[in-house]
């Protein structure tokens, strides 16, 4: 059944004509529109067709018709019919598979029925049938056939275009693989029907700046150009800021007009799209005063007032001109333009069955995963295509390139050279390419045999052709001289642009190269006429490109000299104008580093220069040798003894040292002879006549010397001062100071008992009474510790204990051991300083009559220290609460949409990354210069740049590539899962104070006159706004770098933890930008990201620890206010949060607000007392 | 020439963000060590690590396992000798601190090419006191093994060559503190601490010969006549606590002057909170710094051209204080001085 329109084909003409006019609108989301109205299961037909928004065309048919009319009315153009998931594939999930056809013709229907009726007296409104991505992508997903996609797309148009679509809107495009498969389709269609509708192709690109199946925009533009398309856009995926690059990206290379139908933002937790529709048209607006427009809309979360707002703004600009480019371009999953700047763009030839051995041996054993890795080794040795080749006249080839192909398109990202002369093996590796291949090749052997059968493959999938210089000449059908060459590709350049219509910038010509040193007559000299040739065709067809593969050239030479030869050839051929060189990018040579002299025997051999060039060259590389280099004091004993310090020497040293022994005493020989040798090795090395590993060496020996003499040094007499029991208090750790104590004590003839770290009272107390101490060493360095201190002194004493106590560690102050402990302790309590304090106070304590005068000084300046402190309990410095007079009241305050907690847990990963400050990442923490690093990130879209900086900043890229490989490796998975918590709160200041709902912060001013404090930006009068915010990512980083460095991937464990933290940095940047445009000030459109890292924005975000507000502890009440422990950071006892990777902010909207120090003071701070 | 500032190494701060933009407020900007953050950025944990058989627990302790570095500890030492040997100046690379224990090291570096420093401060923990605090689990000294105390000088020197390296060929001066609080257990009559002090000498010359100016801090008293004769070019020290007593040692001072030596006096007293706040008045710091100087010659000289620090590390301090302690060695900086 096929139904007629007969006013369609004036409505096509219609719908082009106003497209190079104006900007036409398109409606907005259907699924959100439908998910508003709070349909029943009844309204789907029934529970198990509950969900089916497509099924509604035919059970509620009015709630279609009413969205439809509400666009409609809201100013759109054309109206998608509601068959988003209008395939089999789709509709079979609710059994509704047979209905196909009539779900789609009646969705047309509807909304045809009402594009007519608002077109009646208005202008022309048309109808796009909508055919959505399915629920698979084959690239992705997998579990479908490319030819299961085709009949499915088939059905659908079948459907529309009976129904009266003016076009097929293949939309929201994740894999540009279903894509072809539904052209493929809707191409047997029309030509089954004889219809033609225009086909307008919009894709998806996610947050990470691909779509879901890895291409760029550029890439699906290339991978589409052989289409006639009505437009090409983006929909979906994320609001229209994040589309800005790619939108622009694609106005700037696309031979088709441009369509950009964002969502309205992002989603909360809860569903609901953020952005309104003022804020999604502010963006909008530079896309169309720009020119890189033809058509808007609205996807996920856009209604009727974002059509609306759309609708004006498009009135309000002109249409992007199309303009028709001449470049060539390929595509894999990643772009490639070959530009002259580029030369040579080098492809793999490993992956081919004739031409590697271990490819072969691989493909023969089906080890298809280890022979994709050699695609992807000659990737990650600058190949930019990779030439497939499966020919082995023992195996199925069109098998083995099946299953290669499954394994090999998901590791290679690079456009491929489908090298067969099997054209169904050519037509079955085309449908696993996503972009545009190149087909290796077609030549005129057989006449146009082989062009009538592989051009149409090459039309219908999008590839460009390798056309060899070959023809059914019956004497010499291989061009083997220059002219032979150009006249071949003049009759074949003939054929191809006027017979078959391929474009001149599709051609790739072959102009075959011969071994020119295997003695075979007909090649000699053949290098140079294949030079020379490439010259010619390039002059004669400069829209054309060349390719040559290069290796053949040296068959038949020594090994050694076949890559030199390679690479002196390549480099001729490329001056002569190649674009493209098959070689093995592993093994090229640079033409730079080939000595002289044996660069004149390649030039010798590929000029025919001289007697016989080819003997010579062999004989220099035969030659070849490398050459090896290899190579290695009794003096009287006071002479000696230093000479085994200075040469580092122990091989006697013993013997001499007893030798010595008999007539000095031990420290007289290290302080002698030894220390003379010494002082002549700090010499010699000062003089640079000994290097540090000899030093190390002379360091060795004296060590060895003293460990020996130390057996016979007497034991100090002091030997037994006292006991002294050491201990760290509970709840800490830091023994430094207490070992240290131990050291002096013990070498000062002190026992000492050191009971380690961590010690409760009751363990000290237990200890005392075993140990019968004459001295208690406590020591402390945490803060908490000297609290722990007066709680141990006080069991201490309860339990009868009067043991002189010494108290030490960073946490104590003289005054805190003189007010706090003393006064808990029944015993003496001195406070040691350090650890010779220490020392001093111990000699003391064991000295009677030096003990008692201690304990009388102690007392005297207690009672003295009481009386002080009485006296200056009134000084003490007043902070100002006065409000700085350099910030102004404002007249007029924000209102933020609500002061509603919301919950981010779908924030893209990929979109938080384009946040990412590159300096910081790779620059701060990896190390990259910063030049290098803005280099770096221009060369992901200069490949030519790119290959610079392979050659100058090697290890750069390397981090680079590095880094985007573990972008790779953990998108999505915990460690790179965003989740984040704001909310806007009604704020007023009082003095240094934010008063929100019943609490507050209370932040420090700057003491000088009008110094500034935090609570100057919020309106003390008046209720104002501040908005909070918590951003983490890097659940288990730590772990996750602790498992790289485990492995010994120190690089990536460093860069997981570097990533995770720019990551939440990032999230902060994202996340305030979209507060800013909440209160109404969103970033102006012409804003770089550099104008945000240097936060050239109305108002600022401060986070706690940092100089404005630098107590951490304040954090508790941000944390409590957004309740950020539940989702899933938590605070410290340190008031640090944990995951690390997270940043807590407070936003301000002030104008005036600025980055400031609490700590600056001026001359004029205020004291009292 | 005008008197520079710069602190002593630990921060109190919870990131590195803040932590650098801290550092590079003074006119040394110095290389942040923040052990809030993980316990492996304290000072003896980030100057040994590699050791084998380190450990940092997550509380902050730090001790050696034993077994773990007698089945490991020929290969360090292979590693290490390799190193010595070598004449590539990357030879050191692989002992620079690594962001586990050292997560501002990169980022400092970066900053400082980034902002064309000429001169940075980085600082160790010195071989002395990284030897004598080490211990084993049940806290005893791991004596036993005499290559332990080898291996932790090499590595001490490996990772300060490498540090300066890395500063050096980015043409930035690197002024590196030894960080030697261990010093005031120093015995001129224990041959094991003339031998150590012995080898400190060797480090200080190893360094001075790869372009570095080495400082040493000890935040107490000592055999200062010893110290004085490391060959140092700077020397830092608590005033309140030591300058007293280190200008008592006239001759040898004389003679570390005569060298080209600097004093880095660290002027800003280690108390906390309200206390250090009363404590903090610029002015009277310095007036108190020009009487105890009083009777040297060249005070001016010596003054001027010191380098002033807060009395010792100020992990333990606020934020808050920190951004105080700065401020007011900033005034101090712009005192003028009088004769």
């Amino acid at each position: 059944m096929s139904l007629s329109h007969p006013e369609r084909p004036k409505r096509i003409q219609e719908l082009l004509r106003r497209l190079d006019q104006e900007i036409l609108v398109l409606d907005g989301a259907m699924g959100t529109a439908i998910q508003a109205r709070d349909l029943s299961a009844a309204d789907f037909g029934g529970p198990e067709f509950e969900g089916c928004n497509e099924n509604l065309v035919l059970t509620r048919p009015d709630v279609i018709t009413a969205i439809h009319a509400e666009y409609l009315k809201a100013g759109c153009d054309i109206v998608e019919t509601n068959t988003f998931g209008g395939t089999p594939l789709v509709l079979d999930e609710y059994g509704l598979g047979s209905k196909t056809y009539e779900i789609n013709l009646k969705a047309t229907q509807l909304a045809r029925q009402e594009a007519d009726r608002f077109s009646k007296n208005s202008v022309q409104r048309f109808v796009a049938g909508a055919i959505g991505p399915t629920t698979k992508a084959i690239s992705v997903t997998g579990g479908v056939t490319f030819d299961g996609l085709v009949e499915n797309f088939y059905e659908q148009a079948k459907g529309l275009v009976d129904g009266g679509a003016d076009y097929l809107l293949i939309e929201t495009a994740q894999d540009t693989r279903n894509v072809k498969a539904a052209l493929v389709g809707i191409d047997r269609l029309f030509a089954e029907t004889g219809t033609s509708l225009p086909i307008a192709v919009s894709g998806t690109i996610e947050a990470m700046g691909t779509m879901l199946a890895g291409q760029s925009i550029e890439a699906l533009m290339a991978s589409l150009t052989h289409r006639d398309l009505l437009y090409l856009g983006l929909n979906c995926a994320t609001g229209p800021e994040f589309m800005t690059d790619h939108i622009r990206s694609l106005s700037k290379s696309s031979p088709f007009r441009v369509a950009c139908v964002p969502n309205a933002g992002l989603p909360d937790e809860n569903g609901c799209y953020l952005e309104t529709p003022e804020m999604v048209c502010k963006v909008l607006s530079r896309f169309a005063s720009e020119g890189w427009v033809n058509l808007l809309g609205g996807c996920c979360g856009t209604h009727h007032g974002h059509i609306h707002e759309i609708k004006k703004l498009a009135e309000a600009a002109k249409p992007r001109k199309v303009e028709v480019q001449k470049r060539a371009y390929l595509s894999g999953i990643d772009y490639l333009e070959i530009t002259d700047e580029m030369r040579p763009v080098v492809v793999g030839e490993r992956t081919n069955v004739i031409g590697s051995k271990k490819f072969k041996t691989l493909i023969c054993e089906e080890k298809f995963e280890e022979a994709s890795e050699v695609g992807r080794t000659q990737i990650k040795g600058g190949a930019q295509i990779v030439d497939i080749c499966l020919a082995n006249p023992d195996r199925d080839e069109l098998e083995d390139m099946r299953n290669f192909l499954e394994i090999a398109t998901k590791k290679i990202r690079a456009p491929l050279m489908i090298d067969s002369t099997d054209e169904k093996v050519i037509a079955l590796a085309l449908r696993y390419s996503q972009g545009k291949a190149i087909i290796n090749s077609i030549n005129l052997e057989d006449g146009e045999e082989r062009y009538e059968k592989v051009i149409p493959l090459a039309r219908q999938f999008g590839a460009a052709l390798v056309v060899g210089t070959i023809d059914d000449d019956p004497l010499q059908g291989m061009g083997v001289s220059r002219q032979r060459k150009l006249d071949i590709a003049k009759r074949s350049y003939e054929l191809l642009t006027k017979k078959y219509g391929v474009p001149e910038e599709d051609i790739y010509w072959d102009p075959l190269v011969f071994p020119c040193a295997t003695g075979d007559a007909q090649y000699v000299g053949s290098a140079v006429e294949t030079i020379e040739g490439i010259r010619l065709i390039k002059k004669e067809f400069p829209n054309t490109k060349t390719v040559l593969g290069i290796s053949n050239v040296s068959f038949g030479l020594p090994p050694a000299g076949r890559e030199v030869l390679n690479s002196v050839f390549l480099y001729h051929c490329v001056k002569a104008g190649l674009d493209l060189a098959l070689v093995n990018s592993e093994k090229l040579v640079r033409y730079a580093s080939i000595p002289a002299d044996e660069l004149q025997l390649a030039e010798d051999l590929l000029f025919t220069r001289g007697a016989d060039p080819v003997a010579a060259f062999a004989a220099k590389f035969r030659d070849k040798k490398v050459e090896d280099v290899s190579n290695k004091p009794k003096l009287p004993l006071m002479e000696r003894l230093p000479r085994y310090i200075i040469e580092g020497s122990k091989d006697g040293l013993v013997p001499d040292l007893d030798e010595a022994l008999k007539t000095l005493r031990p420290l007289e020989i290290i302080n002698g002879p030894l220390m003379k040798g010494m002082d002549e090795v700090g010499r010699l090395f000062n003089t640079n006549q000994l290097i540090v590993a000899e030093v190390l060496q002379s360091a060795e020996a004296m060590k060895a010397a003293v460990g020996h003499l130390e057996n016979f040094m007497e034991k100090s007499e002091s030997s037994n001062r006292g006991k002294v029991l050491l201990a760290t208090v509970k709840g800490d750790v830091h023994d430094i100071g207490k070992n240290l104590v131990d050291i002096i004590l013990s070498n000062n003839g002190f026992q000492v008992v050191n009971l380690g770290i961590k010690i409760p009272p009751e363990q000290l107390i237990q200890a005392v009474k075993e140990h019968e101490p004459d001295i208690v060493g406590l020591s402390g360095l945490l803060v908490k510790s000297a609290q722990q201190m007066v709680i141990t002194a006080d069991d201490l004493s309860k339990a009868g204990i009067s043991t002189p106590m010494l108290v030490g560690g960073a946490a104590l102050s003289s005054n805190f051991v003189d007010k706090q402990i003393s006064k808990s302790y029944s015993g003496t309590v001195a406070y040691a300083s350090d650890a010779m304090s220490g020392l001093e106070l111990a000699k003391t304590i064991v000295d009677p009559e030096r003990f008692e005068k201690l304990k009388s000084e102690l007392a005297t300046r207690r009672s003295q220290l009481k009386e002080t402190t009485a006296a200056n309990a009134g000084v003490q410095i007043v902070e100002s609460t006065q409000r700085s007079g350099t910030i102004s009241l404002l007249d007029q305050l924000p209102h933020p949409p609500d002061f509603e907690r919301h919950v981010l847990k779908n924030t893209p990963i990929e979109q938080i990354w384009k946040y990412i400050n590159p300096l910081m990442l790779y620059g701060r923490h990896l190390g990259i210069k910063g030049g290098v690093v803005r280099q770096l990130a221009r060369s992901m879209t200069e490949p030519q740049l790119r290959r610079e900086l392979e050659q100058t900043e090697a290890k750069s890229l390397g981090i680079w590539d590095t880094v985007e490989e573990v972008k790779a490796q953990y998108r999505g998975t915990d460690p790179m899962r965003p989740v984040a918590v704001y909310q806007f709160f009604k704020a007023r200041s009082s003095g240094n104070k934010i008063l929100i709902q019943d609490q507050y912060f209370e932040f420090s001013r700057q003491r000088k006159t009008d110094g500034l404090c935090l609570s100057d930006y919020v309106d003390p009068n008046r209720d104002d706004s501040i908005a909070m915010f918590v951003v983490s990512v890097g659940h288990g980083v730590r772990e996750l770098s602790e498992e790289f460095k485990n492995r010994g991937e120190y690089l990536k464990s460093h860069i997981i933890q570097a990533l995770a933290l720019e990551s939440a940095e990032a999230y902060a940047e994202y996340l305030h930008s979209q507060i800013r445009k909440s209160w109404g000030y969103p970033d102006a459109p012409e804003m770089t990201m550099l104008d945000r890292f240097q936060a050239k924005y109305r108002g600022k975000r401060y986070s706690f620890g940092y100089p404005a507000c630098p107590r951490l502890d304040d954090q508790t009440l941000l944390f409590k206010l957004l309740k950020a422990s539940e989702i899933g950071v938590q605070l410290t006892d340190g008031f640090m949060m944990d995951p690390e990777a997270s940043v807590s902010a407070v936003a301000f909207h002030h104008p005036e607000a600025t980055y400031f120090s609490v700590g600056q003071r001026g001359d004029d701070e205020n004291r009292m007392g | 020439m005008t008197m520079e500032t710069t602190a002593i190494g630990s921060l109190p701060h919870h990131n590195i963000d803040s932590a650098l933009e801290y550092a590079f407020g003074y006119s040394i900007p110095f290389l942040p060590q923040i052990p809030l953050r993980n316990p492996w950025e304290y000072m003896i944990p980030q100057a040994l690590e590699g050791l084998p058989g380190l450990e940092a627990e997550g509380d902050g302790a730090t001790f050696l396992n034993v077994s773990v570095w007698v089945g490991r500890c020929k290969a360090f030492q292979e590693k290490m000798d390799a190193a010595f040997s070598s004449n590539h100046t990357d030879a050191f690379s692989s002992f620079e601190p690594t962001a586990a224990t050292w997560s501002s090291w990169q980022p400092f570096l970066w900053e400082l090419e980034e902002r064309g420093v000429k001169t940075a401060k980085i600082q160790i923990a010195g071989p002395l006191t990284s030897q004598w605090s080490i211990r084993t689990k049940d806290g005893t000294s791991p004596d036993q093994h005499p290559e332990i105390g080898s291996q932790i000088f090499r590595l001490i020197l490996a990772r300060s060559i490498a540090m300066s390296r890395r500063l050096l060929s980015a043409k930035i001066q690197p002024l590196l503190y030894l960080d030697e609080p261990g010093l005031y257990a120093f015995d001129p009559t224990n041959p094991r601490h003339i031998l150590t002090l012995n080898e400190l000498k060797l480090l200080i010359a190893a360094l001075k010969k790869e372009g570095v100016l080495v400082g040493l801090h000890c935040c107490s008293n000592t055999h200062w006549e010893s110290v004085l004769g490391l060959g140092l070019n700077v020397l830092s020290i608590d005033t309140r606590l030591s300058l007293t007593e280190l200008l008592k040692r006239r001759d040898a001072l004389q003679g570390f002057y005569k060298k080209g030596g600097r004093l880095s006096l660290g002027v800003i007293p280690s108390e906390r909170g309200p206390e250090l706040v009363k404590a903090l008045h610029a002015p009277a710091l310095f007036s108190q710094l020009q009487e105890t100087f009083a009777d040297t010659p060249h005070s001016n000289e010596i003054l001027r051209s010191a380098i002033y620090t807060p009395a010792c590390g100020l992990a333990f301090h606020s934020t808050e204080d920190t951004e105080l302690i700065r401020t007011e060695l900033e005034r101090l900086r712009s005192l003028p001085l009088t004769n």
